[in-house]
């Protein structure tokens, strides 16, 4: 495969890069992402990942555009309001790069759907909105081996880390379990600063591409935590946990499980 | 007095032929402007504006003046000039109004005189001025005006003086009182004696023009025999260090600035050290001439001029018996014949001796104390208007845009109207004695404007569309050693309300002087907010129509325009020749390629591309033969240039008329080459005009057996789409493989093979092609 002149000029300002070239747009041309969720987090890395030339995007969603979804879910727009967000989100990505193949998935995802997904991806990236759903999704991805960048966000803060299953720890390493029911903050509390989702979606965009094109240090072991309001970043070293439930040696899950979620909580507080 | 203090050196005699020689080749079309202007401006001839008339720049070392030099200047002015001179703040003298084809008869003519413009403009070592009291001064730590002589003659001699990367001033004073302005030179020394011994304090990076600075203190004590080290080593790390293409930022005070003075004093100490391991330095022992203490007193008489004549004239020298009178010349402007007339002076006064002021005036010292009389009545009947040096009367101020190309305002014209509205109030005064006033017609600061008490600074300003001449008031500069302070601004003013916006001012401030206090405190606080009050008091413009007087600049008619602004003439040199030619030899291509390879046009590319970096090697060829062998010997022996070019000789003499067509164009392609080439050389030329050497660099040339693997045609791609595509073709090839490109003069050319270098390929050649360059790149 060789680059044609629109796409040379399209990417030119990312293959004048040592790092990328014309070997790596072509990796990333060549490149498939599954992007669980088209919300705060999914919106922006979506974005990205199809401007560089990412040339498979799957894009699973299973709401519907709400008016109060614009304030930071930028792939979807006025317009888009009532459709069906995976479908919003193809338009848009096609839209704004044609060498992007877009797949919508309008449906939720669950334990018996989630391996079929997965098998068509080289990454995912992981913009759910509730517990259940991240865990299932750690959990299907340590289980096949698919790269996996986590991110999550909350008012002024948020975090990422990125999980190569086996190579590093999983999210399962860093909380065991889903918290109880009550130990999550209630609706009202749960507000997001749509800038906030911003930032964590492009870090998590960002990882995406370093992984496709092979360059640099990703944030495997590492978990990044943002601070909106003093601005800063930090990172905490996350050591893989020798008795994980899931990726240790000895796992004790060994099947995907769904688990409960109280209506209001699914919706707002980790986007 | 006819003692000759400064010897003008053989070198300097022999090197005005290469002068003869420039304008005569000028003169018959033989050499283009820019060329010319690049010989012509280092040996202080400069363009007037419009281009038709010229004016010589005479260094007079130290402001020292005989008075047959004095009659030379004034019979030169009066034969190729318009019999006028100028006086300028550097101590020099200037003939304006010369015809082009007389600038050498001038130099000639002076030469025999002891005098000489050579570095009297371009980036040269300018005239080195020195306290024009030296030697009759009572608070002189020493004379060091034999010092600045000594200093002139040293550097005169070498040819390196002439080719710096921008101007290089140095002065002396000999006390704190600082008449020569120690830290508004590149080098100031300061006269100090330490344990017995003479020595200086040394400042640098001092500099007044668009961008002003106050210099630094170097070195507290060097004592006088390590003069010469000292100031050839800061020539030398200005010549290695100082940026030759950027000129509006390269003295040595930006240099200073860019390193910190830290760093450059280090550079300085290394330099001292290897100038005084590699060579000795004596400086020629300049006998100060003195004379024997005598009684004389000066005469009483009931003359007012006379008794103002005494107050405001007369210096008392420190030897018993003697003063020195100060000869104020408004504008620094005096005629041929009053010039004659003051040096005829000495027939009745057998010892005078003058000298030239960086106040722009001229002073006779060693008068008897009992000749003032007499010598005041002989001055009366030479100069209209004399009185009063030192004063508030005393403008300094440029030429302006009367000749200058780079004058905005008619500075001049506006000094004249200042000083007859001063004469008409303020002689006597407080503010008379104690201010004074400097004026430039635009921001370059000849009429040193950063150091006056109140300073005017000629602007443009848009009013109604139309330009309106504008002068931003300074207040509060200063002179005098570490004091020195610059100027700072207050507002501005129409040039037409200036006259009567400083009679205010001037009488507002009388008014605070009688119970005032410190003069520079005071200029730099109350000064202000009344000159700031004022100037909103005058800040008002009518437009046009109800005005057209404030559109008309002072000593004009017409209405105020920029044309006939140019770019200033002072930096022109290497560079600019260097250019010139590199410009003649690209024209030459494009005109041997519409021409049908025509060989005159061929031959001119082979002579401008190879003449265009030989003058950095001090060798300026006026015929293609020696151009080409000298280029020969310079660059292809010296492995600077490329050795494909070592049969460049055979190549060039085997052009003639009896070339055919296909043997033209072979010609023609080398020559293209060839410029090429030496483009790149200049390209790869640093600011100290070394090169990197062919020899120990990878600049490998081109093997048969290295045939490029794929050629790709960029002609009309732009950057960085061109890069992106050689550079995604050089992905696909293996190591050491060579791909060629073609691509577009201008930004491509310019971009692209750096680009690809950076990435790790190796350039092995570039070929201009009339508007493209077929470039050979190896795989890294």
């Amino acid at each position: 495969m060789s680059l044609n002149d629109l796409q040379i000029e399209r990417y030119s300002r990312q293959i004048i890069l040592p790092q990328v070239g014309g070997k790596g747009q072509e990796k990333l041309l060549n490149a498939k992402v599954l992007i669980i969720g088209t919300g705060g987090l999914g919106a922006p890395s979506a974005l990205y990942l199809a401007a560089a030339g990412v040339g498979r995007i799957g894009l699973v969603d299973s709401d519907k555009v709400e008016v109060n979804n614009l304030q930071r879910q930028i792939i979807h727009s006025t317009p888009s309001v009532g459709m069906p967000k995976a479908e919003s989100g193809r338009r848009r990505l096609s839209e704004l790069n044609p060498d992007v193949k877009v797949d919508a998935y309008n449906l939720r995802i669950n334990s018996e759907n989630i391996l079929a997904l997965l098998k068509n991806y080289d990454i995912v990236v992981d913009g759910t909105d509730n517990f259940p759903t991240r865990f299932l999704v750690n959990d299907a991805c340590v289980m096949t081996k698919k790269p996996l960048v986590h991110a999550g966000i909350f008012r002024f803060d948020g975090q990422i880390m990125t999980i190569l299953p086996k190579a590093g720890p999983c999210y399962r390493c860093l909380f065991p379990e889903p918290p109880p029911p009550g130990a999550v903050p209630s609706c009202q509390e749960g507000g997001i600063l749509g800038a906030v989702a911003g930032i964590l979606g492009v870090l998590q965009a960002n990882e995406v591409l370093k992984f496709i094109l092979g360059i640099g240090e990703l944030l495997t072991g590492r978990l990044l935590i943002f601070d909106a309001l003093t601005s800063t970043f930090r990172t905490v070293k996350v050591p893989k946990d020798n008795d994980c439930a899931v990726c240790s040696d000895h796992p004790t899950i060994t099947k995907l499980v769904d688990y409960e979620q109280q209506a209001c909580q699914i919706k707002e507080e980790m986007e | 007095m006819n003692y000759n203090l400064f010897n003008l050196p053989e070198e300097v005699k022999k090197d005005a032929e290469n002068y003869r020689r420039s304008l005569e080749e000028f003169l018959a079309d033989k050499i283009p402007d820019a060329r010319f202007k690049g010989v012509r401006v280092p040996w202080g001839v400069y363009s007037h504006r419009g281009g038709k008339a010229f004016m010589s720049r005479i260094r007079i070392p130290a402001g020292a003046v005989n008075t047959a030099q004095l009659k030379a200047l004034a019979e030169a002015a009066k034969k190729y000039g318009d019999g006028r001179l100028h006086i300028t703040t550097r101590q020099d003298i200037q003939i304006h109004n010369i015809k082009l084809e007389d600038t050498f008869k001038v130099i000639d003519y002076l030469q025999d005189y002891g005098l000489s413009p050579r570095g009297g403009g371009g980036n040269t070592l300018r005239n080195i001025t020195a306290c024009p009291f030296s030697g009759i001064c009572k608070d002189e730590v020493f004379d060091v005006r034999a010092n600045a002589i000594a200093l002139t003659e040293y550097f005169l001699r070498q040819e390196s003086s002439f080719m710096l990367p921008r101007k290089f001033k140095i002065t002396f004073s000999g006390c704190v009182k600082d008449c020569s302005g120690i830290l508004i030179n590149d080098v100031g020394l300061l006269a100090d004696i330490r344990g017995g011994k003479k020595g200086f304090k040394i400042f640098v990076g001092g500099g007044l023009g668009a961008s002003s600075r106050i210099g630094k203190l170097l070195e507290e004590f060097i004592p006088e025999s390590e003069l010469g080290y000292c100031v050839t080593a800061l020539k030398n790390v200005f010549y290695k260090n100082g940026d030759r293409k950027d000129r509006h930022h390269n003295r040595l005070r930006f240099l200073v600035e860019k390193m910190g003075l830290d760093e450059f004093k280090k550079l300085y100490l290394s330099e001292f050290k290897a100038v005084k391991d590699a060579e000795h330095i004596a400086l020629k022992d300049i006998q100060a001439f003195s004379m024997q203490e005598i009684n004389s007193e000066i005469p009483v008489k009931e003359d007012k001029q006379y008794r103002d004549f005494l107050r405001y004239n007369i210096r008392p020298q420190r030897q018993k018996g003697y003063s020195c009178i100060l000869l104020r010349i408004p504008q620094g402007d005096i005629k041929a014949e009053e010039l004659a007339a003051l040096a005829g002076l000495e027939g009745d006064f057998k010892d005078i001796e003058f000298r030239a002021l960086q106040s722009q005036d001229i002073a006779i010292a060693w008068v008897e104390n009992s000749c003032l009389f007499d010598i005041f009545l002989k001055i009366k009947n030479i100069l209209q208007d004399f009185l009063y040096p030192d004063t508030l009367l005393d403008v300094t101020v440029c030429k302006g845009a009367t000749t200058c190309n780079l004058g905005l305002c008619n500075s001049p014209a506006l000094s004249r109207k200042i000083e007859e509205m001063i004469k008409a109030r303020f002689i006597g005064k407080e503010v008379f004695k104690r201010l004074d006033i400097k004026l430039n017609g635009c921001p370059n600061s000849c009429g040193q404007h950063p150091i006056g008490k109140i300073s005017f600074v000629g602007a443009a300003k848009r009013v109604d569309n139309r330009p309106v001449p504008f002068y931003k008031v300074l207040l509060g500069g200063r002179r005098e050693a570490e004091k020195t302070a610059l100027a700072k601004e207050a507002g501005m003013i129409a040039a037409k309300n200036a006259p009567l916006f400083l009679e205010e001012f001037l009488n507002k401030v009388e008014e605070k002087f009688r119970e005032s206090i410190d003069i520079y405190e005071f200029l730099e606080a109350e000064a202000v907010v009344i000159a700031k009050e004022l100037l909103a008091r005058h800040a008002y413009m009518p437009s046009y129509l109800e005005g057209r007087n404030f559109y008309v600049d002072w000593g004009r008619e017409d209405d105020f325009s920029l044309s006939g602004l140019g770019t200033g003439e002072c930096g022109a040199g290497v560079i600019d020749m260097i250019e010139a030619d590199l410009a003649d030899a690209k024209i030459a291509i494009e005109e041997a390629e519409k021409k049908s390879y025509d060989i005159e046009k061929i031959k001119k590319a082979f002579f401008s591309a190879s003449r265009a970096l030989l003058i950095v090697k001090g060798v300026d060829p006026y015929n293609p033969e020696d151009a080409v062998s000298e280029f020969k010997k310079k660059f292809v022996d010296a492995k600077i240039a490329s050795d494909e070019y070592a049969d460049i000789e055979n190549v060039f003499k085997a052009i003639n008329d009896k070339l055919n067509a296909e043997q033209k164009k072979e010609k023609f392609l080398y020559a293209g080459k060839f410029t090429a080439h030496i483009n790149e050389l200049y390209k790869s030329m640093d600011p100290s005009f070394s090169f990197p050497n062919c020899a120990g660099e990878s600049k490998p040339s081109l093997k048969n057996n290295e045939a490029p693997k794929r050629i790709m045609d960029l002609k009309g791609t732009p950057c960085p789409i061109n890069y992106i595509k050689a550079k995604l073709a050089l992905e696909d090839l293996d190591t050491g493989d060579i791909l060629e490109v073609i691509l577009d003069e201008g930004e491509p050319i310019r971009n692209v093979p750096e680009s690809l270098k950076n990435d790790g390929h190796q350039v092995l050649s570039v070929k201009q092609e009339g508007k493209f360059y077929r470039i050979l790149i190896k795989k890294g």
